[in-house]
């Protein structure tokens, strides 16, 4: 306002001047703001410094800078599945047939005893077993060559009538004998034939042990309220992390060779081994594709590994699985180029 | 504009204002960097002149969904250094950050934008 003020009195001056004096002329008089000829002014010059339109779109695809991640709006969500090792696939043997025999030294034809070697490694073969108990389920003894069996007894323990042995609070190791008493002589025998109906393990010992986990399956409902308005838009820097614990009721748990799982496809770190509870995070670009591929859910399979040192799982302990799946809401521009176009500027 | 007509400029007075004008279709609040910097990473330029603006959401409705956009013109402070760059070639970068300070449910949409410009605007003295 002050500079539009000194112009008008300028020009006042200028025009008052010319009407009054006897002679007007047309040098122009000495501007007493300046102290030259001619009128001054200031105009205001208004200069682009940035202009750019983002799109929702953009705003999940473009470059992220992980230096602000801590205090950026993430869409998150995660979920969680358990599964206890009563529900692994173990693989037992049912049927172990036990071809070397021993005549016990003391047997008559009236008292015929046999012992035969019952090898835990005979049993299964997905790890080294030094232990099993079991909480239920019934053995039975068959003998190949024809004989009778009057009552069987397990490492020395209790003596029991009959062909079967309950196997209720049975604990088998690495190397077992069974003593067999045959009701009728046994110059026959030649093998017995081992057979485990519906057994129930309680825990098993060992190590280097190998499950086939069964499948865990993670629904995505949660993270697409607005599928269908966002199924055009592409997501970046997706984290993506599988956060797995171990529910055991003993203090012998195993260390966890997660290296073999296979989770959607996604490439598991050489890092996925742990004891207790441990995290897998998988790459990002590779969580990313996943994410835009637009799943319905994610899927846990593959094998879970325990670590070369003696450990005791009890088929009650049980594997929480928590995915986690992260994006960041954060836009870095393009960078832009200054000076901008004169096109801004039409009064230059 | 040419960089010959910037540098004749010379009488560039100490007058120096900026604005952001935003139209901004967010149902959640945003911070808007932006940075003017010789370098050509300006974001990453601890030098670099540095603007921040703060946006409040957009109009939302029950579902957290915008229904319209809003638009503000922001006058922003520039510090002087503004008018040295603006002699000479430079670069900008502008970043929005969306801090994670919401508790509300809101929903984005394919609707959404954030439509940006800003300006320096300053005096020239003509004739003086």
């Amino acid at each position: 306002m002050v500079i539009a003020c000194v112009e008008r009195a300028y020009i006042l001056h200028y025009l008052s001047h010319c009407a009054w004096s006897s002679s007007c002329y047309f040098s122009l008089p000495v501007n007493p703001v300046t102290g030259r000829s001619g009128p001054s002014w200031q105009v205001p010059l208004s200069i682009p410094l940035i202009a750019t339109e983002l799109s929702i779109e953009d705003l999940l695809k473009e470059v992220y800078s992980p230096d602000f991640a801590e205090d950026v709006l993430k869409s998150e969500f995660s979920g969680t599945s358990t599964f206890s090792f009563a529900d692994v696939e173990l693989g037992l043997k049912e049927e172990i047939e036990i071809d070397e025999i021993d005549i016990d030294p003391s047997s008559t034809p009236d008292d015929f005893v046999i012992k035969a070697k019952l090898m835990l490694a005979d049993l299964w073969d997905k790890g080294t077993l030094e232990a099993v108990t079991f909480q239920g389920g019934t053995l039975t003894i068959s003998l190949d060559g024809g004989g009778s069996i009057e009552s069987i007894s397990l490492n020395g323990g209790q003596t029991q009538s009959g062909s079967s042995l309950s196997l209720n609070g049975v604990t088998f190791v690495s190397e077992n004998e069974l003593t067999i008493k045959l009701a009728n002589g046994g110059s026959n025998v030649e093998g017995v034939t081992v057979r485990f109906y519906e057994p129930e393990i309680a825990s098993i010992t060992g190590h280097s042990f190998e499950f086939t986990i069964p499948a865990q399956e993670f629904e995505l409902d949660s993270y697409s309220p607005e599928k269908e308005e966002f199924e055009k838009l592409t997501f970046s820097n997706v984290e993506l992390s599988l956060l797995v614990r171990y529910k055991g009721v003993g203090t012998n748990t195993p260390t966890l060779d997660l290296r073999a799982l296979d989770v959607s496809g996604l490439t598991t770190p050489d890092t996925a081994v742990f004891s207790g509870e441990g995290e897998i995070v998988f790459d990002s670009e590779e969580a990313t594709n996943l994410l835009n591929s637009r799943p319905d859910q994610i899927t846990v399979t593959g094998v879970l590994k325990t670590g070369n040192k003696s450990s005791t799982i009890h088929l009650s302990d049980a594997l929480e699985m928590e995915y986690s799946i992260v994006i960041p809401l954060i836009l870095l521009s393009p960078r832009i180029s200054w000076p901008m176009r004169a096109r801004y500027l039409p009064w230059i | 504009m040419s960089q010959a007509s910037l540098d004749g400029l010379k009488d560039l007075t100490t007058s120096l204002r900026g604005e952001v004008e935003l139209d901004y279709r967010l149902p959640i609040g945003a911070v808007v960097d932006i940075y003017l910097s010789r370098s050509e990473t300006p974001a990453s330029d601890p030098d670099a002149v540095h603007v921040r603006v703060t946006i409040d959401p957009a109009p939302v409705n029950e579902m957290g969904r915008t229904t319209t956009s809003s638009k503000e013109q922001i006058p922003v402070e520039l510090p002087k250094e503004t008018g040295d760059l603006l002699r000479e070639g430079a670069y900008a970068q502008v970043r929005i950050t969306i801090p994670n300070t919401a508790n509300a449910v809101v929903s984005f949409t394919n609707q959404d934008y954030v439509k940006l410009m800003a300006w320096a605007e300053l005096l020239i003295a003509v004739n003086k």
